[in-house]
């Protein structure tokens, strides 16, 4: 008998609570912006992925083979590792050479690139390999089996002449098409000793000349693929070749999506991202069933909301970053303010729509709620009524920090002439930041603005 | 109704001073004839009441005229009207140093009435100069008397016929006559003048609406005479006094026993005796100060007026006395009717002096330019401005001489009260055990007793604590202030029929009411 | 006491008008406006922010109720204050040391005083309304339009309070009031 009651009780019990919660209308109808997918990896799997490198046999590259006294000869020692770093990535892995043509090279003679004779051409200039570097086409390679992960090793000494017009968009083109399939092209410059002969260095009137006496001079490893895979190669590399104080290199990571990932998918925001919240009155954080946090909270209007996001959340390592955020935002106001008595109708709008501001650090995010042009703070809206204010977070804009990156290694045409006659042991490569430029516009163009976060506030403005 | 008033001797003359003074408090009847009976002319205590009684008839004069300032007929203010002949006193014996001899033709009497007199009289009595009153020798006054009440057209007994023809006539007279049983002038003149006035009454046939009254003074106050310069001198001596009223009273009640000569007759005295400073043998210089037993005769002959009072056909002898302690109190004044409480009227008067004095007065005193910043206020503008403005020279004409002597005369007169209520309390008791606080008056006054003209000094002005003192002016449970003063003349009701400064002056009169 | 009365009803006298107005003006937003209404479109025009209300997504109809409750217990405060300050004069005028002439001209430093104390509450009243927090139509006042309601009231109260005391102040103590001594000397 008693178990009998004690049941019916349980059973009023939870009946009453849940018709209690199904009751509190605290939210107005809202139309929440689905996050674009930010994926960055691909359902392939190494073990079915192939790896394709192409070694630039240009004839500018042969001093890289040759060690000079007192430099260390990173180049050599690279190339050595180059296919057992592949094998991490990919399950098959293809050499090649390329120049003026991409030309297979067994696996057997791979041992062949860190010698100078590979450089060699005995035929006709017409024929030889050497006497350019066509960038373009590994990136030809790329677009047609984007699938696989592609690494060019090269010393990216192009000239003006061959990064306008046509030249050009044999470049961009593909890259743009391997862009647009979610692939991203990491630039690893690695500074190494240099023995040999520098060509094609141009002239200010024209013409080109040739220099001798550098003794170190970077070379790059470009890798398209997958930013997992980039990320791999990069990290082989450090871990076994980068690790001396001494090593100089540099990274930039070329991509369409430099955003991590959105903040809600994993629930990755918290209560803490709001300093001092949850010492607000009748705090609760909770998400809703799609993936909406939201703080709900009772404060007077002397309070300053900041939310922050660590860049390393949102930022793809490397990358360009994001030069510009911005912030759609709804603000809705009820002047009843039990939950529980809130009607539909009694959600109206605020017109709005400056509400909250952005401020940026190297480190983090930080966004001024209620900060903006349209309301300075929450003295600006009406005490004595409930609020929900609905802020998405977008990348507008992605940055250009890559150009920084190697703009020390670079040196433009018109400057040449001039930095050779200075006799520099250290030589740059031509036109690199250039050529870096180039790729983030293009990889720009593909941007498209990505929602990084989505939070609500649903609070209760007291006087 | 008809009344008549006669003050005999000093005595007689200070009960008058009370009497006045009473009178303009409100306490008289609606009219009163008043009259002085003294040999010694220059007497300082008839010639105090002289003035007074002049300086009321004036007073009352100026604030009872319709055609100017007019107080109204409620008012209690100066309510009696008091008439008396252009020289109130009467001297039994005219001329310049008249003697008994000359008076009873001594010389041409017959040598078995030259042998009468001899016995009656000492050699130094026949030749005393009278001029100075007859030195506490009753028998002398009596003859003196005697030989001159008769004649009808003196001015004086002329009044006293007038009033028998209008008791005949039909209306009703009341006579009261005062004086002390002890002394000269008095002791002889009350029974002499009381037989006298008796006597013509029965010589006109006037059985009915005619009724005499009087009141005894026994002795209540005596004083120190040196031993310098006396010798040889006619002069009261106080150590007699006790034996004359023996003597006296003996006479009086056979007197009342055989022949009823008073309807109705106040007797009061004093112990123990107020101890005066001053011995003046008389003249100018006997000018005693007014003392609480004269208050009491004062009051009698008010009360045998009133209309209240009831004449019976019988004679009536009344005594008073204070309480057995030793301080006189406001309880210990009796009430002239059941309408009139002497107390309130008598405060009312004071409170009036006090404030009008030192308050109004001296405001409504001086040139427009000088009154003119007042004008805003509403006392002034209800009470002073309207009531003096004169439509033809569209001004106010309060700063204007007429006004301003009656302004003036009203201070002065209201100095005077506050001297004799000084006076009278301060001398009653001074020499004795007694204490007497009715009034509070050492912030406003100060006393002297040996100073015989001028024993009480009322301060010109009053600094705001002594002011503030009002209050406690009269010593009594209430406690009016002049701030209430002020509040009650700005609200009290206006008299249709007043006029003029009547209008003010009745105002702050009934203001002072508690 | 007689006289206390006397001034009390003559206080009422003076104060009567404007207080009628008040109270007229206090039932009126008691019983509440239509929009059409010359008030409700003078308050909508020029006192509260119907810039602000309309980014709010409201509109005068939204936060009529709490403007007139405003309005309505401003003015409740204010002509309470009003009368009972005024009340007060009238009878303390009675009580002022005026024993003698020409000492009522002195209390006009008293009376001057005590008009600005009474100034200052009227002010405290008005600025607590419209400045503080205690009432939610505060924040819907402009600038301007909290600055018409301070001065407004200001004048509105200080006038009535002014006709009462002119009238009421005791006869004797009139010359502490300015220009209470120019009327009759029977009124």
């Amino acid at each position: 008998m008693s178990n009998n009651i004690f049941k019916i009780i349980a059973v009023l019990g939870v009946f009453t609570f849940l018709t209690v919660e199904a009751k509190e209308n605290c939210t107005p109808e809202l139309k929440l912006a689905q996050p674009s997918s930010i994926a960055q990896s691909t359902n392939t799997d190494s073990d079915t992925k192939s790896v394709f490198i192409y070694f630039d046999q240009s004839l500018s590259m042969q001093g890289y083979t040759k060690d000079q006294p007192g430099q260390n000869n990173l180049y050599v020692n690279v190339i050595d590792d180059l296919q057992q770093i592949a094998e991490n990535v990919g399950s098959k892995t293809y050499y090649h050479s390329f120049g003026k043509a991409i030309v297979p090279i067994k696996e057997n003679k791979i041992s062949q690139v860190i010698k100078p004779s590979f450089y060699d051409c005995t035929s006709s200039a017409a024929d030889c390999n050497n006497q350019e570097s066509k960038i373009h086409l590994p990136f030809k390679m790329a677009k047609t089996n984007p699938d696989g992960t592609y690494i060019i090793v090269t010393d990216l000494f192009l000239a003006s002449k061959q990064l306008v017009g046509g030249t050009l968009s044999q470049l961009t083109k593909p890259l743009k098409s391997i862009l647009k399939k979610g692939k991203s092209v990491g630039i690893i410059g690695v500074m190494s000793s240099f023995n040999g002969t520098i060509y094609d260095i141009p002239q200010r009137e024209g013409g080109t000349i040739s220099y001798t006496e550098a003794q170190k001079r970077p070379f790059y490893i470009i890798v398209i693929g997958d930013q997992k895979d980039i990320n791999q190669v990069k990290k082989n590399l450090e871990e076994q070749h980068f690790s001396d104080p001494g090593d100089q290199y540099k990274y930039t990571l070329i991509t369409s999506t430099p955003i991590l990932q959105n903040l809600n998918q994993n629930k990755l925001i918290t209560e803490d991202d709001i300093k001092n919240i949850s010492k607000a009155d009748n705090f609760k954080f909770e998400y809703s069933d799609n993936f909406l946090p939201i703080y709900k909270f009772d404060t007077n209007n002397k309070r300053n909301l900041k939310f922050k996001i660590q860049n390393s959340n949102i930022i793809v390592p490397g990358s360009t970053g994001v030069s510009s955020f911005k912030i759609t935002n709804t603000l809705w106001s009820s002047k009843q303010i039990n939950c529980r008595k809130i009607n539909d109708g009694d959600w109206k709008k605020d017109k709005r729509l400056d509400i909250s501001s952005i401020v940026r650090n190297e480190k983090e995010l930080n966004v001024q709620i209620f900060k903006g042009s349209d309301v300075e703070s929450l003295k600006k809206i009406f005490w004595g009524r409930r609020y929900f204010y609905l802020m998405e977070i977008y990348a507008q804009k992605p940055g250009n920090l890559s150009e920084e990156t190697f703009k020390d290694w670079s040196i433009r045409d018109s400057d040449a002439e001039e930095f050779t006659a200075g006799n520099p042991t250290e030589f740059k490569t031509l036109n690199l930041t250039k050529i870096i430029k180039i790729l983030n516009s293009v990889a720009n163009d593909e941007f498209k603005p990505t929602l990084i976060a989505s939070l609500a506030l649903n609070f209760n403005l007291l006087k | 109704m008809k009344n008549f008033i006669i003050g005999i001797g000093g005595t007689g003359a200070k009960c008058l001073e009370h009497l006045l003074h009473c009178c303009s408090a409100g306490l008289g009847p609606k009219n009163l004839w008043a009259g002085m009976v003294d040999q010694d002319e220059a007497n300082g205590n008839v010639s105090r009441t002289k003035i007074l009684l002049s300086k009321y008839m004036n007073l009352r004069t100026s604030l009872r005229n319709e055609a100017g300032h007019d107080l109204a007929k409620d008012s209690n203010l100066f309510k009696t009207h008091i008439t008396a002949n252009n020289d109130a006193v009467w001297l039994p014996l005219k001329g310049a140093d008249p003697t008994l001899e000359e008076v009873i033709h001594y010389e041409l009497l017959k040598p078995e009435v030259k042998g009468l007199m001899d016995c009656l009289y000492d050699p130094d009595e026949l030749k005393q100069n009278l001029s100075e009153g007859f030195r506490a020798r009753p028998n002398i006054g009596a003859a003196a008397m005697l030989a001159t009440t008769a004649n009808e057209d003196d001015p004086f007994w002329s009044q006293v016929y007038k009033a028998i023809d209008a008791a005949r006539g039909g209306e009703e007279v009341r006579v009261f006559i005062i004086s002390s049983i002890f002394g000269g002038t008095g002791a002889s003149g009350f029974p002499n003048i009381a037989r006298r006035i008796k006597q013509i009454q029965k010589e006109k046939n006037v059985t009915s609406n005619f009724h005499l009254g009087g009141a005894l003074m026994l002795p209540y106050f005596n004083y120190e005479v040196p031993e310098e310069n006396m010798e040889g001198e006619l002069y009261a001596k106080p150590e007699e006094f006790l034996d004359q009223t023996k003597g006296a009273l003996q006479y009086y009640a056979k007197l009342f026993e055989y022949d009823k000569i008073f309807d109705q007759v106040y007797v009061t005295g004093w112990d123990p005796l107020t101890k005066l400073p001053n011995f003046k043998m008389g003249g100018n210089l006997q000018n005693n100060p007014p003392l609480f037993p004269e208050l009491y005769a004062a009051l009698g002959a008010l009360k045998f007026f009133s209309a209240d009072n009831k004449i019976s056909d019988t004679q009536e002898i009344f005594h008073i006395g204070k309480n057995e302690s030793n301080e006189i109190l406001w309880s210990d004044i009796p009430n002239v009717s059941n309408n009139l409480n002497s107390k309130d009227n008598i405060s009312n008067l004071i409170r009036f002096a006090f404030s009008y004095n030192w308050m109004y007065g001296p405001a409504l005193t001086g040139s427009w330019s000088k009154i003119k910043k007042y004008e805003n206020e509403n006392w002034f503008k209800r009470l002073i401005f309207k009531n003096t403005y004169n439509n033809d020279t569209k001004a106010c004409e309060v700063g204007h001489e007429q006004n301003q002597e009656v302004i003036l005369s009203m201070q002065e007169y209201c100095q005077d009260v506050l001297t004799w209520i000084t006076d009278m309390q301060y001398s009653t008791i001074a020499n004795t055990d007694q204490k007497m606080d009715l009034i509070i008056s050492d912030f406003f006054s100060e006393f002297a007793a040996k100073n015989t003209s001028t024993r009480v000094t009322i301060k010109e002005k009053l600094n705001a604590a002594e002011k503030n003192q009002f209050n406690t002016l009269i010593n009594d449970s209430k406690n009016l202030k002049l701030l209430n003063i002020m509040s009650n003349i700005c609200y009290k009701k206006i008299n249709r029929d007043q006029k003029g400064l009547g209008v003010f002056m009745d105002i702050l009169f009934r203001s002072c009411e508690q | 006491m007689i006289n206390i009365i006397r001034s009390l009803i003559l206080t009422f006298i003076g104060l009567g008008p404007l207080a009628i107005l008040s109270i007229i003006f206090i039932i009126t937003m008691t019983a509440g406006l239509g929009p059409d209404s010359g008030i409700a479109i003078y308050i909508g025009d020029y006192i509260i922010n119907s810039e602000s209300l309309a980014d709010a997504g409201d509109d005068f109809e939204d936060v009529s109720a709490y403007i007139f409750k405003f309005f309505r217990d401003l003015n409740i405060s204010l002509l309470f204050l009003t009368v009972i300050m005024t009340m007060g004069w009238s009878v303390g005028s009675h009580y002022l040391n005026i024993d003698a002439p020409g000492k009522a001209k002195i209390y006009f430093i008293h009376w001057a005083i005590f008009t600005a104390i009474f100034s200052g509450l009227v002010f405290a009243i008005t600025f607590y309304f419209t400045q503080s927090t205690a009432y939610q139509a505060q924040q819907f006042l402009t600038g301007s339009g909290k600055t018409q309601i301070v001065l407004g009231s200001l004048v509105f109260y200080v006038l009535m309070y002014y006709a009462g005391v002119l009238l009421g102040t005791a006869r004797f103590a009139r010359s502490s009031v300015l220009l209470a001594n120019k009327l009759p000397g029977g009124f």
